[in-house]
């Protein structure tokens, strides 16, 4: 069933059945959160995963124990000192790369760690109404995901039996704003940049918001960066090494010479340091674990002094989004209005920084739960792709939005240009979603008679735009074969690429422009595929 | 409205902001409480290296900071704390705390100010207490904006009595400093209160420290005593797993994982114990919940306060009226803050006007004792103004002054000087005694709201005219209170 389907399927019977759950989830590197469409309310509901604890979002911590019993969430987090070799966290950092978490003597995958947590997520939905089924799914991914990475977040929705109802991707951004719209109505005319700061990444996204026609709320990405490996979790690894150099100079223990439950201790101890520091201006941490133990003070003065380099990196990543404008660089003064997401936003250094880059203060708005819009933002959008926001009662709202996104990243492939490997744009970076399907055609000639019936064909993604082509992302490698023998010279083959508007997932065809020849792909990192 | 219409519940325990949202006409809480998705955060306020430190920020805070916590209180009482060296009053402290508040809630929309404050306060608090809550306003800069305090339970009744015209309900509030439960009725303009009782023993807080107590004790099963070093990382660990323990979803063993001892260790807390632990406030709650509505058909048990997210109480207030509609908000601390910014909406004409409190079990006027002195007659209350019918009153006790030739005659009075008589009631059977030696006893119970107890008897005077044991009793019946 498509989403379509499931739209007309809820126009015909007037409202969404009750066996029906509509989820939103934002998989975070740190925390995760799901919420739910709620018919009877209009709007999404965040569930409590907390287990007791007071924090809503479930903790990004999947825990292998003896006897395969799998532990996720604050229970995970809760006893990292006790399992510090079989405990994962970050692992969405990871997510669409080789690595792998070696756990009860077998290798895990990214995406097959990031599974445990979408399955105890989904479990905590299925517990409010045991009798429904997941319809719709939407899961956020930061704006700079690559390909791969995407792709690794619907393979650990499937890993997790999620797939049996619709998924689909949206973007953090995207979502903080179609929060933030139904919250406090976004005008005409503005451009509103996102500036989601999380636990492993950076999106910032510029929205350009017109209304067109009347009543229709268009959110337009008119500029996007930020860094899918600068977060919360940089700051915390930058601690972590300052409580390392005080346990030496203390005790004369090195890193490698600690127990391991005493150095998971030191990264609970490091982020609970820089968690105190958004709220206070000094910190006594205490190292009562070690021996002899004691106490140090850290200031927030000497802690923005060692993340000095990371501070300033995050103000030339928000001026490199405003300059690089997809339609031309934007100045400071042409925003109107710059939204705080994601939890390591709270952290003062962020706002003063900000403060200095806009230079006014009123400009900076703090969500009223920014710890749970992405995955509210994420409800709000498989309802609306359901059909479920239409014609509510709710006549104050502006309940008719849409999105003109753009692809974050530029999409190609690997030629050969002589003796030189290029990268041969075919999507360029800021090319609208539904302009996103571009084609290229190119002669296929080769020495030996198998030249012509089969070739390799590389796609590649840039995420800068100045990499070189061996900077460039694995999209995937796919291998072409059956074409029509001819001579050299005699095949020209037209390639087509495309960015599908959910989530940016990249699909391919090769068609032989001479007539006969036409297959589709879709890429996979690490592994050939052949057509 | 360019501003923000704000209801602000400051709680012994932990406090709530709820805002007006104009869009879709209801009150919304912010989070408050530093991004942990939650919209409430402890009442705790830190002084730490000359700055003010709050919430859960000063809950984890260090070991040499003045710690101030249970605000709301210590106000009226002319409390001072030393901050940083400085006495600082306790109001100006609750005044740093609302500022911080507020701050979270402007950051939504730094354009935007605040229109409107109303702020809840406990039932019967005394008028310092909400003088110094007017100050602590004054001091975070928003004196101005603070449109009223009202009582909790008239700001409960607005978020929760909505559409519920002619139906007896009940609101339970399981604060930290008490339980409190009440029966409510709206009807011509008003919501009146028909009853309203106050559980200390019961509140969130004595439920959190058994709970305490009883993680401490396996703490000491396990690791035995623990070393000074230990005991605050103790106090803080049994503190945070309050809720682990309480607000468990199901019938289960829960593990807790003690990370600041060396070496730390799991230990397993049964479902058997923990039962044991909530099981007499379960108990209570239930007897408190059907004792408010005993007399009432009740249609509905609302349930507020943080102690409410615990699903065993929530299971508990339920079964005391089965059949009734359970109505549980879905973050219950934070009711009172959404109620309060209701009224202060309807205030401001932006939400439906809100019927006003009426306390239809508050005596509107004393009951006690009329003496006569020569021609002139004083009053002297027994049931003083205000107090409501089912509370206990203290004997009163008077010397009469005239001879007992003839039976003593007891006037009871509603009121003083303009009062009106309800009954004359003769003690018989009493010896004669000489002028000045007769002491009586007057006891008045309220055994229902329109039926008055009086009870005389004789109390002696001394070892030398002893109480020769007579006593006489009436029942009053009042057409109001």
């Amino acid at each position: 069933m498509k989403w379509e389907d499931c739209k007309k399927d809820i126009d015909r019977r007037g409202s969404l059945p009750e066996d029906w759950f509509v989820l939103g989830i934002d998989l975070g590197t740190t925390n995760s959160v799901v919420s739910y469409y709620s018919p009877s309310s209009g709007a999404p509901e965040t569930i409590d995963v907390s287990d007791g604890f007071g924090k809503i979002p479930l903790p990004s911590v999947v825990q292998w124990r003896d006897g395969g019993e799998w532990v996720v969430g604050e229970e995970a987090y809760r006893s990292i000192k006790l399992y510090p070799d079989s405990t994962v966290r970050s692992a969405k950092r990871y997510m669409g790369t080789d690595k792998t978490f070696r756990l009860g003597g077998k290798d895990y995958a990214p995406e097959e760690i990031s599974a445990k947590i979408l399955e105890e997520l989904a479990s905590r939905a299925r517990a409010i109404n045991p009798k429904a089924e997941i319809a719709g799914l939407v899961v956020s991914v930061p704006y700079g995901f690559d390909d791969a990475a995407k792709k690794a977040t619907i393979r650990a929705c499937e890993l997790a039996g999620l797939g049996g109802g619709l998924i689909c991707l949206i973007e953090e951004p995207k979502a903080a704003a179609l929060a933030m719209n139904f919250k406090r109505e976004l005008e005409d005319g503005e451009r509103v940049l996102v500036f989601d700061f999380g636990g492993g990444t950076l999106d910032i996204t510029v929205f350009s918001v017109t209304e067109e026609p009347p009543g229709l709320t268009r959110l337009t990405v008119i500029s996007e960066g930020g860094d899918a490996a600068h977060g919360g979790d940089a700051l915390d690894a930058i601690l972590t090494e300052q409580c390392y150099d005080w346990i030496e100079a203390k005790t004369g223990q090195t890193r490698e010479s600690i127990v391991p439950e005493n150095r998971a201790e030191v990264e609970i101890r490091a982020r609970e340091a820089k968690e105190r520091l958004s709220g206070a201006k000094s910190f006594r941490v205490p190292f009562t674990f070690m021996i002899p133990p004691f106490i140090e003070n850290l200031t927030r003065e000497r802690y923005e002094g060692l993340a000095a380099a990371f501070i300033e990196k995050t103000r030339q990543l928000t001026q490199k989004a405003l300059r690089g404008a997809y339609k031309g660089a934007l100045a400071p003064g042409d925003i109107s209005r710059v939204l705080l997401e994601g939890g390591s936003s709270a952290a003062p250094w962020v706002r003063d920084m900000l403060n200095g880059v806009f230079g006014d203060e009123s400009k900076i708005y703090q969500s009223e739960r920014p710890a749970l819009d992405i995955s509210v933002g994420a409800a709000y959008y498989a309802a609306m792709k359901m059909g479920l926001l239409a014609g509510r009662e709710f006549s104050a709202e502006r309940r008719a939005v849409a999105f003109s996104g753009s692809v974050p990243h530029d999409i190609g492939l690997e030629v050969t240009n002589g003796a030189k490997k290029v990268f041969y744009t075919l999507i360029r970076r800021g090319t609208p979603y539904a302009l996103a399907r571009k084609d290229a055609v190119f002669t296929l000639s080769g020495s030996r008679p198998e030249d012509m019936t089969r070739f390799d064909l590389r796609v590649l993604e840039r995420i800068n735009r100045d990499d070189p082509v061996e900077d460039c992302r694995l999209i995937g490698d796919i291998e072409v074969t059956g074409l029509p023998p001819r001579p050299s010279g005699g095949t020209r083959l037209r390639i087509t690429l495309s960015a599908a508007e959910e989530g940016g997932v990249v699909s391919g065809m090769v068609e032989d422009a001479g007539g006969g020849y036409k297959r589709n792909f879709t890429p996979q990192r690490g592994k050939k595929t052949r057509v | 409205m360019s501003g923000f219409v704000l209801g602000i519940d400051i709680g012994a325990d932990s406090s709530a902001v709820a805002y007006y949202d104009a869009v879709r006409g209801e009150a919304a809480a912010v989070d408050i409480s530093g991004g942990y998705g939650v919209p409430s955060s402890p009442t705790v306020v830190e002084y730490a290296n000359g700055e003010w430190v709050f919430g859960e920020y000063a809950l984890s805070g260090g070991e040499d900071g003045a710690v101030f916590t249970r605000l709301p209180e210590r106000l009226g009482k002319g409390e001072y704390a030393s901050a940083g060296g400085r006495p600082t009053p306790i109001r100006e402290i609750t005044g740093e705390y609302i500022r911080d508040m507020i701050a979270f809630v402007k950051g939504a929309d730094p354009k935007a100010g605040v229109e409107a404050i109303v702020a809840a306060s406990p039932a019967d608090w005394p008028a310092a207490a909400a003088e110094d809550l007017r100050a602590a306003f004054v001091h975070a800069g928003y004196g101005s904006a603070l449109a009223d305090i009202r009582d909790a339970r008239e700001c409960a009744a607005a978020r929760l009595l909505a559409g519920r015209d002619g139906q007896p309900t009940i609101i339970a509030d399981f604060g930290a400093g008490a339980f409190r439960v009440g029966l409510y009725e709206r009807r011509g303009g008003f919501v009146d209160c028909l009853s309203s009782v106050s559980y200390p023993d019961l509140g969130a807080d004595a439920l959190g420290r058994a709970a305490d107590s009883f993680v401490a004790g396996l703490y000491e099963k396990s690791a035995g005593e623990p070393s000074a070093r230990d005991v605050r990382q103790l106090e803080r660990f049994c503190r945070s797993h309050r809720r682990l323990l309480l607000g468990r979803q199901s019938a289960k063993d829960v593990k807790l994982y003690v990370s600041f001892a060396y070496p730390p260790f799991a230990m397993t807390a049964r479902d058997a114990d923990i039962r044991a632990v909530t099981k007499p406030f379960a108990e209570g709650i239930r007897a408190a919940v059907t004792a408010a509505g005993e007399r009432a058909a009740v249609s509905a048990v609302c349930l507020m306060g943080g102690g409410f997210e615990y699903p065993f109480a929530r299971a508990a207030a339920a079964k005391a009226f089965p059949r009734a509609e359970l109505i549980c908000p879905k973050v219950p601390a934070v009711a009172l803050a959404e109620g309060a910014c209701l009224i202060a909406a309807a205030g401001l004409g932006l939400a439906p006007a809100f019927p006003k409190l009426r306390d239809v079990n508050r005596l509107s006027r004393g009951v006690g004792v009329r003496v006569r002195a020569g021609n002139a007659a004083r009053f002297f209350p027994i049931a003083p103004e205000g107090a409501y019918w089912w509370d206990k009153f203290p004997e009163g006790t008077f010397l009469l002054t005239e001879p007992t030739d003839a039976p003593p005659v007891v006037e009871i009075y509603s009121g003083g000087r303009d009062g009106v008589k309800l009954t004359d009631l003769t003690l018989t059977g009493l010896p004669r005694r000489p002028a000045g030696t007769t002491v009586v006893g007057v006891s008045l119970a309220f055994s229902a709201a329109d039926t008055l107890d009086v009870a005389v008897r004789d109390v002696g005077f001394g070892e030398q005219f002893p109480s020769a044991g007579g006593s006489a009793r009436t029942k009053v019946k009042l057409e109001t209170i």
